[in-house]
């Protein structure tokens, strides 16, 4: 299984792994995801940490390397270096975490070990509308969420999205106008986005 | 028709906006689009507003579906050596073991054999919706049905968490596993389901049960949870566990 899945990835072109990640395709997250964790946990494993602290660690690496390559703040010279770039982020982001917690819990800087720095650039907080964006959804009713996810997260026409929500097209087109207008009236309530 | 500072938030505008940022509008409509943004700036503060709203969107739910795909992962504790070397050695071992056992086998039956053949998903409920509560669960029987099974077990999984009682997601959260490859959660939930005698997916239970636990090599207790059924079906498998 595993096997196959690294097989996937590494005959698929790297413009086409990009541009599906882009629009968010589901096959192909999945197998990123499940391909490079492996690697992620041997090393926080080795490295001071447990299970949950390696999942923890790998899902923030995970968004973001999602997050970079929407934003066009990541490119690659080879098909493969995805899977590089995801570990990259994750090593980096445990070491930060080793790093403040040794500083918290001793008095003095251990000398001893020598923290790599980052030569990746990682794009750390979203801006902050869309944080605030982020801690709405969740306000929205039930229906609303799931429109807003077909059409966004999982890209499907409103034709599709009709027939999920055993509806019309037009009345689909319009829930998710009223939706989203909704999503935004909820946001502008929060002054400044700091709750 | 836009003014500087008058945009009308329209649902038109909203939809022409969506159709930017996802890619789909052609050359002269992108043009005419870059051309409206460069001369108004409340034109440009919506899109941008616009595009915010979608990757807030966008990341939530991604969040939210990457303990659906950490639910795949397979636990491997012997990784350590899995070089290339090891793998390719490794393949041509069960190359081998696989071409001696079906050799072997080919005559006889093994629960493997008793399990691929007999083993279909459920066909599902129909996806008419009633209640909104209804809602999550029936979106989860359009991802099974689409066989998205991962999608369709996170979904009901929130669900039992909320209506542990409720035998129907037990029962599908079941079958849902065996299709995924997963028999171990699969028993565990066609269990809790084995429990509400009154279901009116009884026998369907006992027929899934069984196949769970003929994956995972327990016959004889296969075996018990089909004694005395009265279907076809169940009675069929039970005799072909027998022979076994």
């Amino acid at each position: 299984m595993q096997k196959q899945n690294i097989q996937k990835l590494d005959d698929l072109p790297f413009n086409r792994t990009v541009a599906l990640i882009k629009q968010n395709d589901a096959a192909t997250l999945k197998d990123l995801y499940i391909t490079n964790f492996a690697k992620v946990k041997r090393y926080v494993l080795k490295n001071s940490g447990n299970e949950q602290q390696a999942k923890d660690v790998y899902q923030e690496a995970f968004v973001a390397m999602w997050r970079n390559i929407k934003n066009d703040r990541f490119s690659a010279e080879s098909e493969t270096a995805i899977n590089g770039y995801l570990f990259q982020i994750a090593k980096y982001k445990w070491l930060d975490q080793v790093r403040s917690v040794k500083y918290k819990n001793t008095t003095f800087i251990n000398r001893d070990i020598e923290f790599e720095e980052p030569e990746i650039d990682i794009e750390e907080s979203n801006n902050k509308k869309v944080k605030i964006i982020m801690d709405c959804i969740g306000n929205l009713s039930e229906r609303c969420q799931t429109l807003l996810r077909l059409f966004y997260f999982e890209r499907k026409p409103y034709k599709e999205i009709a027939q999920i929500l055993e509806m019309d097209e037009a009345s689909a087109r319009n829930a998710k106008y009223r939706c989203q207008e909704q999503l935004k009236k909820m946001t502008q309530t929060i002054p400044n986005g700091l709750k | 028709m836009d003014s500087n500072n008058q945009i009308e938030n329209t649902q038109a505008n909203q939809e022409l906006i969506d159709a930017y940022l996802l890619g789909k509008l052609d050359t002269d409509e992108l043009a005419e689009f870059n051309s409206r943004m460069d001369s108004s700036a409340a034109f440009r503060l919506m899109v941008e507003e616009q595009r915010a709203v979608m990757q807030g969107i966008e990341e939530q739910n991604l969040q939210n579906t990457l303990d659906a795909y950490h639910a795949e992962i397979k636990e491997d504790p012997q990784k350590k050596w899995l070089s290339r070397e090891w793998l390719a050695l490794a393949a041509s071992l069960v190359i081998l073991i696989g071409v001696s056992t079906w050799a072997i086998l080919n005559n006889s039956n093994s629960p493997e054999k008793v399990f691929s053949s007999n083993f279909k998903p459920d066909p599902g409920l129909p996806t008419t919706m009633g209640t909104s509560s209804d809602y999550d669960f029936y979106h989860g029987m359009v991802n099974y049905k689409r066989k998205e099974y991962a999608e369709a077990i996170h979904r009901w999984e929130s669900l039992y968490a909320a209506h542990p009682d409720n035998d129907t997601v037990v029962y599908f959260l079941g079958v849902a596993n065996l299709a995924n490859g997963n028999a171990r959660q699969a028993e565990k939930y066609l269990q809790l389901a084995k429990k509400e005698s009154k279901s009116v997916f009884s026998e369907e239970i006992r027929f899934y049960l069984a196949l769970a636990l003929l994956k995972g090599n327990k016959i004889e207790e296969a075996k018990t949870v089909l004694e005395n059924s009265e279907t076809a079906a169940n009675k069929l498998l039970l005799k072909e566990i027998e022979g076994l």
